[in-house]
């Protein structure tokens, strides 16, 4: 049976009509080839599409190389299983290892994550700026101030604002309803977003480009530049480093021919948080820290089933959230829509009991928690060269995700649930009243309980003024290599506990700005 | 790595017992070839991932060996049986059994919603009775009825 096809009225869209010879398909590529930049980035996420824009925008030739295919918006599908088979890595496979196994999920594809979010847009508080300047010697090198211009130029290319409230849907509304009952702080989210119909699809990528992911924006506009260049479905293998210098990236099409592109400048890793260690290793570089120090935020969600509609099809997939907990007790909450194909994963039961259940999802909301948690783990390379993450939660962060999911219980129940699913092990999959709630109070405090997804992903390649305890310097320069950057949220000296991509935007825009900077200054020198 | 004519078969009875025919949802989960798709997927995944999806058909195929102490697999036993199974490995209080489960079933659940028919019936908002007649189900040692307020059923 095919995915079912959405309707868009002829529409073009900003990822058609791009200029000949700008994309360079390695899904058709017949044979190796080489070329030389003045920069060449990897990846094309938040972090890769924006610093591209900015080198491009500052004159330079560049080149994107991307592992995953471009998705163009008229071949987006609404059926999870296609989306996550072309566009996520290992097709949405991927897992955390540790005391329990935690899916990870990765976009692999032009745009990256950001083809597959939710487009929220947070600033990193300023706490958390603090923090890195104190405990992690960054002083002056980033701070919010360092940041503004960066976060406002982002806000205006990418349409910021909060959802409206014709889009906002009733899962997201009556998440906002709730917290005013209970007390707390809670707004619309704002996100990236230019003319939502709120499909209710972020997850399976936006039908109508309305979503201001980098493969709708950065990345077609630097392309549009006729200084920038993108290579699709090539997978770096390795950064040549020759006489200390990073000289050139080598990349193997899908088609498995080599790809070489010699890099006059610079070269700019923006390749995710568990991919760019296992790069830098790959390209010889040696550090201590490098690969340590992964953090997440590990997300869980709860279902609630209504006696009246909230039809999660329809308005922003997320679209409400509070950041009232996230000092006191390091989690935040937030709505997210999800589409049947994953709802029906976590629904309790099977056979009749499921499918009467599942024909009731127009009236399930869903609500979740992202815990900021304080484990670390590390990211290696494993057998065969696939990427190894091992992170285990620890009981404070397993405390806070109680706590949450908990609150957010007897948030449905007192906004009328008759039916709430924690999914956690240990506790009845169905609660039936607000009194019940007490058993996850005294959910068991074990990460093999619980069903987190980890999505937000930071460290690993942490930066800092010290070559022992740390892979990057201030200026995002690898220690001890000339000419190749990290500009990823793999630079992050911790978490943040709100959503990372405005704050890995603005940390590669800048990181690429005074980086063009330094150049122009060369030239001229 | 693919998967053996027996292996596909064990997919059918086990994608059948958590999408049946004859409920409340439009069809049955059969006739959307879950063999062929389960193949497909062990077929395309990389080698730990393949050999967690094969690991899980095999614990579910198997199963009824200890839970119900049958010499028969999940293809030899009847629809109500099958269902009993499922929901105990569900609620396994072996960690890895459970997990690889659920991972079972979230791939049913990924090859059901591409049914247009079932996708709209699972988007469209419409009012029910509540369900009943939850599954009696063994104990686990992290979960006993008499101190969860009476419930024993899965805790997925």
């Amino acid at each position: 049976m095919p995915p079912s096809e959405i309707q868009r009225d002829g529409r073009r869209f900003p990822d058609d009509d791009l200029p000949t010879g700008s994309v360079v398909d390695g899904e058709r590529l017949a044979s190796s080839r080489g070329d030389s930049f003045d920069a060449v980035v990897v990846g094309s996420g938040a972090a890769g599409a924006v610093a591209a824009h900015v080198l491009a925008s500052a004159g330079l030739e560049v080149a994107i190389v991307e592992e995953g295919p471009w998705i163009k918006t008229r071949e987006v599908r609404e059926d999870v299983r296609t989306t996550f088979e072309r566009a996520m890595r290992l097709r949405g496979m991927q897992i955390l290892h540790g005391r329990a196994y935690m899916p990870m999920l990765q976009g692999r594809c032009v745009g990256g994550s950001t083809f597959v979010n939710s487009a929220i847009a947070w600033r990193a508080p300023e706490d958390v700026f603090d923090e890195w300047s104190r405990r992690f010697g960054l002083g002056d090198a980033i701070t919010a101030a360092s940041l503004e211009p960066h976060f406002e130029a982002l806000e205006r290319d990418l349409s910021v604002r909060p959802v409206a409230l014709e889009i906002l849907g009733e899962n997201n509304r009556l998440f906002l309803e709730q917290a005013k009952r209970f007390g707390f702080e809670a707004a619309p989210m704002r996100r990236y977003e230019n003319g939502c119909r709120g499909s209710g699809m972020c997850v399976t990528a936006c039908p109508t480009a309305a979503k201001q992911g980098m493969s709708v924006t950065y990345v077609p506009w630097a392309l549009r530049l006729g200084r920038a260049r993108i290579f699709t479905s090539c997978r770096v293998e390795r950064v040549e480093i020759r006489g200390g210098r990073a000289a050139a990236v080598v990349a193997r099409t899908a088609t498995g021919h080599v790809v070489s592109l010699h890099a006059r400048r610079a070269v700019l890793v923006a390749a995710s948080t568990v991919q760019t260690p296992n790069l830098l290793r790959r390209s010889g570089v040696r550090s201590p820290a490098l690969g340590k120090h992964f953090q997440a935020h590990p997300g869980l969600a709860l279902g609630g089933l209504f006696d009246r509609p909230v039809e999660m099809a329809f308005g922003a997939t997320q679209g409400a959230e509070s950041i009232h907990f996230r000092k006191t007790d390091r989690f935040k909450l937030e709505t997210i829509s999800l589409p049947p194909d994953l709802a029906a994963a976590r629904v309790p039961g099977v056979g009749a009991e499921l499918a009467e259940r599942l024909a009731q999802l127009g009236n399930v909301a869903v609500w979740a928690a992202q815990v900021r948690a304080e484990a670390e783990g590390t990211v290696q390379e494993g057998w065969g060269g696939v990427d190894r993450v091992r992170y285990t939660l620890t009981e404070n962060d397993l405390r806070a995700a109680r706590k949450a999911a908990a609150l957010i219980a007897r948030m449905m129940f007192d906004a009328g649930a008759r039916e709430v699913w924690p999914g956690i092990y240990g506790v009845p999959s169905v609660l039936r009243s607000i009194d019940e709630v007490r058993y996850i109070d005294e959910a068991p405090l074990d990460p093999r309980a619980y069903n987190f997804i980890a999505t937000h992903l930071f460290g690993a390649a942490r930066m800092g003024p010290d070559a022992r305890s740390s892979v990057v310097d201030p200026t995002f320069a690898v220690h001890g290599v000339d000419g190749l950057y990290v500009v990823d949220s793999s630079v992050f000296p911790t978490n943040l506990g709100v959503n990372p991509q405005h704050t890995i935007m603005a940390m590669s825009r800048l990181a690429a700005t005074r980086l063009a900077e330094r150049l122009a200054e060369r030239r001229a020198a | 790595m693919k998967l053996f004519a027996f292996e596909r078969a064990w997919v059918a009875a086990a994608f059948d017992a958590v999408f049946p025919e004859g409920t409340a949802l439009p069809h049955g989960i059969a006739r959307m070839e879950p063999g062929r798709y389960y193949a497909e997927a062990v077929e395309k995944a990389a080698l730990e991932q393949a050999l967690g999806l094969r690991a899980s058909l095999w614990i579910v195929a198997l199963a009824p060996l200890w839970l119900l102490r049958t010499p028969r697999t999940i293809a030899s036993i009847g629809p109500g049986d099958r269902r009993r199974v499922l929901e105990r490995l569900l609620a396994s209080p072996i960690y890895a059994v459970r997990q690889l489960v659920a991972a079972f079933k979230a791939m049913a659940a990924m090859l059901y919603a591409q049914s247009p028919a079932a996708r709209a019936a699972m988007t469209a908002p419409r009012r029910r009775a509540a369900v009943s007649g939850l599954v009696p189900l063994r104990r686990g040692p992290a979960m006993h009825a008499e101190e969860r307020g009476g419930h024993d059923h899965a805790a997925e």
